[in-house]
């Protein structure tokens, strides 16, 4: 279908490539203002304790220190939302703010934080998320009152302080349930029935650049450079905290956001810098040090999971009971939703199951924040699951590809929503208008079985030699084959986009998408040259300026393609339109018979009956488009009417060999199949899954966050050793198999959708399971390590 | 802090004289990171050794001389190393998977890091030895006897480590060198190098066992050595030989647990020791 | 400032005002203002600081800037040609093959690459891989990475 497209379906050169390979890119790390004031962070070095004292006068005074802030001399206001305030008395996480110094250089506010005096009174704290929510575990927020948290996605342009808004279905122990048919029914009917205890672990964030803020004020309008993926939150965080009006805050992304992964947040500092601005007269700036990316932004949160899944001869599940404990430490950007989105894709939706029991929480404790980080809640969930899952096919002996092909969703099938899980009501819609009651699983999701053929063929599947067999025994060296599948929500929500024409036909898109390194300038482009007839050269993208760009939520749970973009696409359709009403009545005709492309306008019948688009800008003067996103409550299936819900899928085998001497893991060859709708830039597609297997190799395989048992101090916050996967640890280019199928999704343009958290869901269960096939032990616990394969092996 | 850049050696040792403790020498500048802070903190005068002309491979009738500030890409691709017993340097070397850091990293440095490094377990199984200078005397001491614990060694305030030499061995000698990190890409876990010498009996009748980084510092395995002195050599032999080379402590640290490491330290010397042993029959 | 030094950086002399700890890095970015080498982990584990002294990579972050006199340093902002502007043949194969996500990786994967390639006009992807061990990419953009590194040597072997 590629060659009915101009542009889409291109491997067009990135908007950002030329500007990334000659080290012209600014990110906000690199801008320099002049009289700049740079800003250091003293932190905590307890996990829990009160400031009893603290005394700046001593680093006051040293030279080139222009300001030094605490809890006594900052507003009480609670950014992002969060529990504490600003800067506050009590500190919650070893590593958290106690004070900020603003000074000439780094070097002397370096120095400076060393002259802060600083007396604590350490308190209790916990760290594991099963001992948290026990009723005697010291309590992380007293005001707050518990370890477990049943709030809604925190709004940052109300503050709802400690007494957050709950989701309405949350049961008195804390737990979000859900439940479909009768579990216990479904298990009593079942053959076989395999439970188990899994954990996944906790990932860090590691967004490349670390991240930086500057704010600069201009008379009374606040212009602010920040490192972040949700520009719109932030202005409006710095409205509500500072006091000002929304109009007057102009938060600015620059071209590049970098590496964000799902929680790029500038956090308190945007606030804090925007106050030292104030209070000193001149342009102030922080850069995160790779060791504050660690402690003090947000990560993906870890689960406990508790699964029961009940299977018959024939395969079919009679019944799976999840329940999942998420330790998403001590605040977060989104945690109730984190958990809804695992129970309303991968525990929920995934599988076609005749009963369904979900129960999950959400555990506060004294380690560093989580957010949603890619693929949030679901390679939590899917790490989870799709290990038990394989239990359950190997329980009846059933070839897992074949238990996968027979269970997985599937247009039609039931689709649990987010707003199912929260139990919010249509009024409650008031806080959530974008949440709706999603029915069933779309027609793209017929692409799910296809996945998995793709993968099954692509990798050779036939190698496997059954359960409990490995597919190749070479000394102490066995070679394994695994399978998962995932999904994730690929989140058409409410987005917009304004769309401004030049006199020569060229466009301005202007949208608070985030270029993260998907490639979203790329690809809106595309979309909108392809939709307006013109080059994809003529169109260029300002993203994330507040004071700019129209209403989004940034880049987050593959919104770009599947909200942003579409905003862009019906945005460009309204300026359509409207040139044809230009050109028509010049041209004789109805603006029906026209049709637009290489930047003329034609008659369809007649083509040398025609102007050119940069003619048609011209004499419209100033021709705009704007569009916002419909409500997904739009989405309706045609076939069954029912309203569909908008995910992306993936199948993923892994191909492995453990040396059973060493407990090394070497993962060979990696089959990936992932459905995109539409690719609208192959290359960056192929880049997209990349980024989802090698983060979730990392996932599985080695990044550990290493935390101090007694103190809650993290021990590697250095990428040294916090093990990021190297290119050696990849399998070669030929053996990273990455397919992609295209089945239109009904919102996206050209049925487009977000895709690229999938990769994350699949790959670190695909190795684990194929690590069983290699050893024939089961690994449930974090990480498949030497130390961890050694152990199952009984070494 | 002040920046000197001496010319000669000896104007290089009445600096040390001078500073002292204030004093921080620097070579390739490969400060292994993690240890950035301690090594600049206090220091009031940064020395750079690069022009003192102690970059040097030399093979002469007492052995092979190395430089102090010779890199460890040359060593490693030297002609020196390409054969014979010395090859095991370049094995080591040849084990650290990023050019960037052997092409800044220097012998001298690597032996003074008292820390993860690879090349020292080699040059220790060589019976590699110290010149350390200082502006009134020179002494040369055992590699093994240079170390007192991790991030410290012998060396006095005003003296500098300016060569490294290896002895010759006898025909039928081979040298091997193994290493385990996590991942691909890492500071070393555990290596091991093991020196085997065969007489004419072909039975053993030299051996040196070196295990590094399960304890601080390098430890030679004189228990495992034992076992095989005197003694015709097979797997079995060697695999008992590992066995009690490992029978020590081994720390436990975020990197790795000492039950891994004694085990991973275990699989090195042997494999170490079956490499040399085949070495030492080829007559290498 | 204690040193006065003078640093060659892409072909143009530079006499700066440094403390002997300053990283080459960090001299660069901020008092040359040469913004294109990106510090990741400033640790010198992550390759995304590389910059070319005397034609050999070097992690510019813990290289000491000092020990950085009298040697031509390229940067990421040097490998275009001057005169014309005209990319390096690996620039242009990252263009074209996609070879980046976020870009922090992007300089010092390309500089690495060209020192492999000026050593190694025709390597295998083994030989890429290992020349690229110590450059982590967070966005895993490693098979592209390779392509466009395999690409520009095919494209250099033109003679160009």
């Amino acid at each position: 279908m590629a060659e009915e497209f101009s542009v889409i379906g291109k491997n067009l050169p990135r908007k950002d490539a030329r500007e990334k390979v000659t080290g012209e890119v600014k990110f906000v790390a690199d801008i320099q203002l002049p009289r700049m004031l740079h800003v250091q962070f003293l932190r905590s070095p307890y996990a829990h304790a009160k400031i009893t004292k603290i005394d700046t006068s001593r680093a006051e005074m040293l030279p080139g220190v222009k300001c030094v802030l605490t809890h006594k001399n900052t507003p009480k206001v609670h950014p992002l939302d969060k529990f504490e305030f600003l800067l506050d008395e009590t500190v919650h996480v070893a590593g958290e703010e106690v004070a900020a110094v603003a000074a000439e250089t780094e070097e002397i506010a370096k120095e400076a934080l060393k002259l802060i005096d600083v007396e604590y009174e350490v308190l209790p704290a916990v760290f594991d998320a099963e001992e948290a929510i026990k009723p005697d575990a010291p309590v992380v927020h007293v005001e707050h009152g518990s370890n477990l948290y049943f709030g809604l996605e925190k709004r940052t342009d109300k503050s709802y302080g400690p007494k957050e808004v709950r989701a309405p279905r949350t049961r008195a122990d804390g737990y979000l349930p859900l439940e479909v048919g009768d579990v216990d029914k479904g298990f009593a009917e079942a053959d076989a029935i395999i439970e188990g205890r899994y954990e996944s672990p906790m990932q860090a964030c590691v967004s490349p650049m670390p991240r930086a803020v500057i704010c600069q004020w201009n008379g009374n309008n606040l212009n602010c450079w920040a490192d972040s993926q949700v520009p719109q939150w932030i202005n409006k965080d710095l409205a509500r905290c500072l006091g000002l009006p929304q109009s007057s805050v102009r938060v600015m992304n620059t071209t590049s956001t970098v590496g964000g992964y799902g929680a790029k947040t500038p956090e308190k500092v945007a606030i804090i810098n925007a106050l030292i601005a104030k209070k000193t007269g001149r342009p102030v700036k922080a850069v995160y040090t790779r060791e504050e990316e660690f402690v003090a932004t947000h990560h993906r949160p870890s689960y406990v999971g508790y699964e029961k899944i009940g299977v018959k001869k024939d395969g079919t599940i009679t019944a799976m009971h999840h329940r999942m404990i998420g330790n998403f430490g001590r605040d977060f950007f989104s945690a109730t939703e984190i958990m809804s989105a695992s129970a309303a894709a991968t525990a929920g939706t995934l599988y076609m199951y005749q009963n369904l029991k979900f129960e999950g929480c959400v555990a506060i404790t004294n380690i560093p924040d989580t957010g949603p980080m890619n693929g949030l809640g679901d390679p939590e969930a899917g790490f989870i699951v799709e290990r038990a899952v394989d239990e359950a096919a190997e329980a009846i002996g059933m070839d897992p590809v074949e238990f996968r092909l027979k269970n997985c969703a599937r247009y039609g099938s039931r689709s649990v929503s987010r707003r199912d899980v929260l139990g919010l009501s249509h009024d409650e819609l008031e806080l959530r208008p974008d949440w709706v009651n999603w029915g069933i699983v779309g027609p793209d999701f017929d692409s799910l079985p296809e996945c998995i053929k793709i993968a099954r063929d692509k990798s050779g599947w036939k190698k496997w030699k059954g359960w409990k067999t490995p597919v190749e025994v070479n000394g102490t060296k066995r070679k394994g084959i695994g399978i998962a599948i995932g999904m994730h929500m690929s989140c058409f929500r409410l987005y917009s986009a304004i769309i401004k024409m030049n006199w020569d036909g060229t466009a301005n898109v202007l949208s608070s998408a985030a270029e993260i390194g998907q490639g979203i300038r790329t690809a809106m482009a595309q979309v909108v040259a392809e939709t307006l007839g013109i080059g994809y050269e003529d169109v260029e993208i300002l993203l994330g300026d507040s004071a700019a760009t129209p209403e989004g939520w940034g880049c987050i749970a593959s919104g770009g393609t599947s909200s942003a973009i579409p905003a862009a696409w019906h945005a460009a359709k309204e300026i359509k339109r409207k040139l044809f009403d230009i050109a028509a009545p010049r041209l004789g005709v109805t603006p029906g018979e026209l049709e637009a492309k290489n930047r003329m306008i034609y008659v369809k019948y007649k083509p040398e009956k025609c102007i050119s688009i940069a003619e048609a800008c011209l004499r419209g003067y100033q021709v705009t488009g704007a569009a916002v996103n419909p409500s997904p409550d739009s989405i309706i299936d045609e076939k069954t009417g029912k309203v569909m819900n908008t995910y992306a899928c993936v199948a993923t085998i892994a191909e492995v060999e453990v040396d059973t001497e060493t407990g090394k893991l070497d993962v060979l060859k990696l089959s990936s199949a992932h459905d995109c709708g539409r690719a609208i830039n192959p290359q960056m597609v192929e880049n997209q899954i990349d980024m989802g297997l090698v983060q979730a190799n990392g996932y599985g395989r080695s990044e550990e966050m290493i935390f101090d048992k007694d103190s809650g101090v993290m021990l590697n916050p250095d990428l040294l050793d916090y093990k990021l996967m190297t290119i050696l640890d990849m399998p070669k280019m030929d053996d990273m198999q990455d397919s992609f199928v295209e089945y239109p999704s009904a919102w996206g343009a050209f049925g487009s959708k977000g895709f690229s958290e999938t990769g994350a869901t699949s790959g670190a269960p695909a190795i684990a399971n194929a690590v069983y096939n290699a050893i024939g032990v089961r690994i449930r616990g974090e990480h498949i390590t030497p130390d961890a394969i050694l152990e199952a092996l009984g070494k | 802090m002040e920046y000197l850049t001496p010319t000669t050696t000896d104007e290089a040792l009445s600096l040390l004289n001078k500073y002292g403790e204030d004093a921080v020498i620097v070579a390739g500048g490969v400060f292994f990171t993690p240890h950035k802070e301690e090594l600049f903190n206090e220091a009031k005068v940064l020395i750079s050794i690069g022009k003192l002309g102690l970059d040097y491979i030399k093979v002469d009738e007492e052995g092979l001389k190395l430089g102090a500030t010779t890199n460890l890409t040359s060593i490693m691709t030297s002609d020196a190393t390409s054969k014979g017993v010395f090859r095991v340097l370049s094995e080591a070397i040849s084990s650290i998977p990023i050019k960037r850091i052997t092409d800044m990293g220097t012998v001298g440095g690597e032996v003074c890091m008292s820390a993860e490094t690879d090349l020292p377990t080699a040059l220790i199984a060589l019976d590699g030895r110290v010149v350390i200078a200082s502006s009134t005397e020179s002494r040369i001491l055992p590699l093994e006897k240079f170390y007192l614990g991790y991030l410290s060694h012998v060396l006095e305030p005003n003296e500098m480590v300016t060569e490294i030499q290896v002895p010759h061995f006898p025909p039928k000698t081979g040298a091997a060198f193994h290493k385990l990190e996590r991942g691909t890409v890492d500071l070393p876990i555990v290596n091991a190098a093991a020196r085997i010498t065969l007489g004419p009996d072909d039975k053993c009748s030299g051996v040196k066992i070196v295990l590094g980084c399960v304890t601080f510092p390098p430890v030679i395995a004189d228990n495992a050595e034992k076992l095989l002195m005197g003694n015709k050599l097979d797997e079995k032999i060697i695999a008992r030989a590992a066995e009690a080379a490992t029978d020590i402590e081994c720390i436990t640290d975020i990197r790795a647990s000492g039950e891994l490491r004694k085990r991973w330290g275990r699989i090195a010397v042997e494999k170490a020791l079956n490499k040399a042993y085949e070495q030492a029959k080829g007559g290498n | 400032m204690a040193v006065s030094i003078s640093l060659i950086v892409n072909g143009e002399e530079h006499r700066v005002e440094i403390e002997p700890w300053w990283s080459l890095a960090h001299v660069l970015r901020e008092e040359l203002q040469l913004t294109g080498t990106k510090i990741m982990c400033n640790n010198g584990a992550c390759g995304s600081c590389t910059v070319l002294m005397d034609g050999q990579a070097v992690s510019s972050c813990v290289k000491l800037a000092v020990l950085a006199e009298g040697k031509n340093i390229t940067t990421i902002e040097g490998l275009a040609e001057l005169e014309t502007g005209e990319l390096h043949p690996i620039q242009e194969a990252f263009i074209k093959y996609s070879g980046m996500q976020c870009g922090t990786c992007t300089p010092g994967m390309i500089l690495t690459a060209k020192a492999l390639l000026d050593e190694n006009p025709t390597p295998t992807e083994d030989e890429v891989r290992g020349a690229l061990a110590g450059n982590l990419c967070r966005c895993g953009t490693y098979k592209r990475i390779t392509k466009c590194i395999l690409a520009a040597a095919d494209m250099m072997k033109g003679g160009r």
